[in-house]
């Protein structure tokens, strides 16, 4: 397998460090980088958070250095400990001088450079005057296919003999904290859809980003990537090791919709879900044989949207009623019944408590409250408790020659024989 | 209880599965290049106090009880392994779980568990063959839990075909009630089906497939069909249809799937969601429900001849950052059940993670659930708050007050507190507690430790 030959841009993926880039800009802030990816640190648990304004993922991180890690090379783990007891110690002390910082370091801005001063910049081009500057005379590194800086600092010379390559705008990339994407400038600039021309991926070069992003966000990978988006190829672009720290939006939102929205997704995107997610992740919620529930697994989650939080034993009839076969989503109705046992409100119960109205079952098939209509509205509610397969309470009444008469409603049909054996509770022969 | 003879197949699974990660775990050196990836995880929760003082059936007193169950959660997954035919060709995942009550000895401790996932993925090429107790998500499949094979591939012209088939898993093996198996009312309360026969597990199978096409730029559409068996009747049958289209593609995304019961060929489910992303810090939805809830019961439910009227839902949500720091949310849906009776949800929720205090963040919401029986009001509280660099402190507090009185209670009141110590990076153990009163429990408490173990290996 051969290398490939890279350079690591910095992707600015979270609206706080979006907004810190495009504020640095001349112009002030302005719509740079359309948001597609989120740090599951910053957004998707309040917990993940350090102290230092720099997302990290503490619960659920790699044991070995970030960028020097590999199998078969362990880190130690006397020094882990030491750091972290040092850690301790400098945060006890610091605390107890009063001195405990609330707020902390502000992540690393990317300092803008004046593009378009430089590009169209008075002085240069006519009789007697240098040659006006283009992207790839100063970015000329970029031509190359090794990793490397991505400004050629001696180019600043000819015009800046005071030092200007350590201006604001010249710190390399690797000095930002965050997430890197792989991306191959030689490669790019070769293709000929690109023929060497910059401002493509690049307009805020030419108005120095106050209206059109200097970096090019995802869309615009998209325009050509978009089979490896679909195939869920995601470290095509996405630093391996940078992808379990990323929380997807544009596939699907984890957001307050995430919960109703993940099943559309999965539906088309499954492989997508993968890179980040075990099918394990699925069975936590939707493995009905688990015997502790997920909100319980996960107490310190404070913000996600999990279903079953707080009193759900209460609030599930009334949810239930208002979204029939919402349970059936996940839940069997032998699993609902099997609670509903235990607690004393099942038809499986001798003792079971009565929750029907008075008229639920009788001659007065007019009455509001009859157990028909109810039926007929949300038949899944009614399997919750009398779904016991030939021990149904009803078909003592509704079969063949019983007084309850058909249960079948208008338009029913069913391409499954009468001799089948659910069918022969109701059609004896 | 765990029986061998039951989870054979699983068991088999995993056997395989081992052997697989090991041999591959085994290899000396990685080449230059070698992609490998490896996560494991392990989870152990220890309920350490439960005390309950409940209303019961009938007002009857329910006397307290203590418990210390241990639950154990652990998975294993290994991306990239060699084959001695290709490279990274090889996935391996493991999943299992058991449980354990402490507070019991002998013959009575009671012991459980079950092997949730345990697969191998063999790559080849444009395809890929799957072996072993696995899950197979979306389409008309919905979510499948199966032993069996599944297989893929990608074919020209952006179609990729899926197929898979095997027996199936059930919710419970073990856990399965008896009223299927018998047939009075009485026999139904049987509580120890360990004493009925064995179920024979060739009778529970399913079987399904997936054609999809993908379009590089405006989207994907797939079609589906599943089939599983029960007890050798049929439990669904069912065709699917999914698509995502991104006519705009950084601007407007629109999905749907619908389901069609192959037994009653009617439309059993059918949701269609647009999503619009205006401007960066603004998200707006819209979505479509109509769903047949007796098509989404099992087939072999006496109760799923018994109706055909429909459900539909209508609703929209918003979402709004007007500052890095805060985040405002909007979730309403408009019901309408076949009597016409309609129904209303309501979601409100706002999360404030102030840069000022980085190690604080907020949650703030509220809930309006109307139905044509009851309802409640739910305000909500949250926050989170970083003590010390490993140490994360969150507590969560909910209300519910119900329109209708529950068993005379007109509210619910839970509080929660869980403090978290990242010890090394990786491991955390975390000490939680809630106490509540709610219509059913005059009032709850109890504690739980959890310990957790995240360990991620990669590979470049």
């Amino acid at each position: 397998m051969s290398a490939r030959a890279v350079v690591y841009v910095h992707a600015f993926s979270h609206p706080a460090r979006q907004a810190a880039a495009s504020a640095s800009a001349p112009g002030g802030p302005g719509r740079s980088v359309l948001l597609y990816a989120r740090t599951r640190a910053e957004d998707e648990s309040p917990s993940l958070r350090d102290g230092v304004g720099v997302p990290t993922r503490p619960s659920v991180a790699s044991p070995l250095p970030r960028d020097r890690g590999r199998l078969g090379e362990p880190s130690s783990l006397a020094r882990k400990c030491r750091e972290r007891v040092r850690a301790v110690l400098a945060a006890v002390a610091l605390f107890l001088a009063g001195l405990a910082p609330l707020g902390g370091c502000e992540p690393a801005r990317l300092a803008a450079f004046p593009h378009r001063l430089h590009l169209t910049q008075k002085g240069c081009g006519g009789p007697g005057q240098p040659k006006c500057p283009g992207c790839l005379d100063c970015h000329e590194p970029l031509r190359r296919p090794e990793p490397g800086p991505a400004v050629a600092t001696s180019a600043c010379a000819p015009c800046h003999q005071s030092g200007a390559p350590s201006a604001p705008g010249h710190a390399p990339a690797s000095a930002r904290a965050g997430l890197s994407i792989a991306f191959g400038h030689a490669q790019h600039l070769r293709l000929p859809e690109i023929a060497g021309g910059c401002v493509k991926c690049h307009p805020g070069v030419i108005d120095d980003g106050q209206s059109r992003p200097l970096r090019p966000g995802k869309p615009v990978c998209v325009t050509c990537h978009a089979d490896e988006l679909n195939r869920g190829a995601c470290d095509t672009c996405h630093g391996r090791t940078d992808l379990r720290r990323l929380v997807p939006q544009s596939f699907v939102r984890h957001d307050l919709s995430f919960v109703r929205d993940h099943g559309l997704a999965a539906n088309t995107g499954a492989k997508i879900c993968a890179k980040c997610h075990t099918r394990d992740d699925c069975l936590a919620c939707h493995g009905q044989g688990q015997t502790i529930a997920v909100e319980a697994r996960r107490p310190d989650a404070v913000d996600r949207q999990l279903l079953h939080r707080g009193d759900f034993v209460t609030r599930h009839a009334i949810e239930a009623q208002g979204q029939p076969a919402t349970c059936l989503r996940c839940h069997s109705s032998a699993s609902c019944d099997r609670c509903h046992i235990e607690r004393g409100v099942s038809a499986a119960r001798r003792d079971a408590r009565r929750p029907h109205p008075p008229e639920w079952i009788g001659p007065n098939t007019a009455s509001p409250s009859f157990h028909g209509r109810a039926a007929r509205r949300d038949i899944a509610a009614c399997a919750a408790c009398h779904d016991q397969g030939p021990a149904s309470v009803c078909i003592r009444c509704h079969k063949v020659g019983g007084y309850g008469g058909s249960p079948h409603p208008p338009g029913w049909r069913s391409s499954r024989p009468r001799s089948e054996v659910m069918c022969s509770y109701c059609h004896a022969n | 209880m765990l029986s061998p003879r039951r989870s054979l197949p699983a068991l088999l699974s995993t056997a395989v599965a081992l052997l697989v990660a090991g041999t591959g775990y085994g290899e000396p050196k990685l080449a230059a290049g070698d992609k490998l990836d490896v996560r494991a995880r392990w989870e152990s929760y220890l309920q350490l106090f439960r005390r309950t003082s409940m209303p019961g059936p009938y007002g009857v007193a329910v006397a307290d009880s203590l418990a210390a169950p241990l639950y154990q959660y652990s998975s294993l997954r290994i991306d990239g392994l060699d084959a001695p035919w290709r490279e990274d060709s090889i996935d391996v995942e493991l999943g299992a779980w058991g449980s354990v009550a402490l507070d019991e000895a002998g013959p009575e401790r009671r012991v459980d568990g079950d092997v949730t996932i345990a697969s191998v993925r063999q790559k080849l090429g444009p395809g890929y063959v799957e072996l072993g107790r696995q899950l197979v998500t979306g389409g008309a499949a919905r979510l499948a839990h199966f032993d069996g094979v599944a297989a893929g591939v990608d074919l020209p012209l952006g179609l990729e075909l899926d197929a898979y088939g095997g027996l199936a898993v059930l919710p419970r093996w073990d856990g399965r009630p008896g009223y299927f198996l018998l047939g009075s009312a009485a026999d139904a309360a049987l509580r120890f089906p360990d004493a009925l026969p064995e179920p024979s597990r060739e009778k529970n199978w399913l079987a399904g497939g997936r054609l999809r096409y993908a379009h590089s730029t405006y989207g994907q559409i797939g079609a589906s069909y599943h089939e599983q068996r029960t007890d050798g009747g049929l439990e669904r049958r069912s065709l699917g249809l999914d698509l995502r289209a991104t006519p705009l593609r950084d601007l407007v995304a629109l999905s749907g799937q619908a389901l069609l019961d192959g037994d009653a060929w009617t439309l059993a489910d059918a949701r269609l969601a647009l999503g619009v992303e205006p401007l960066s810090a603004v998200s707006l939805g819209a979505e479509y429900l109509h769903t047949t809830p007796a098509l989404l019961l099992s087939r072999q439910s006496v109760l799923s001849v018994f109706s055909l009227d429909p459900f539909d839902e209508l609703g929209a949500s918003a979402e709004y950052r007007p500052w890095p720091d805060l985040r405002l949310a909007f979730a309403g849906y408009a019901e309408r059940l076949a009597d016409g009776r309609p129904g209303a949800r309501l979601v409100l929720g706002a999360r404030l993670a102030p840069r000022a205090l980085p190690r604080l963040v907020v949650g703030a919401g509220y809930s309006r659930v109307r139905e044509a029986a009851n309802g409640y009001h739910a305000p909500r509280l949250s926050l989170a708050y970083r003590l010390l660099g490993p140490v994360v402190l969150t507590a969560d507090s909910y209300l519910y007050a119900y329109d209708a009185a529950i068993q005379g209670a007109g509210y619910s009141l839970v509080g929660a507190g869980n403090v978290e110590w990242t010890f090394i990076e990786g491991c955390a153990a975390l000490l939680g507690g809630s106490i509540s009163r709610t219509p059913y429990a005059a009032a709850e408490a109890q504690v739980l430790a959890r310990l957790r173990v995240d360990l991620d290996w990669r590979r470049p």
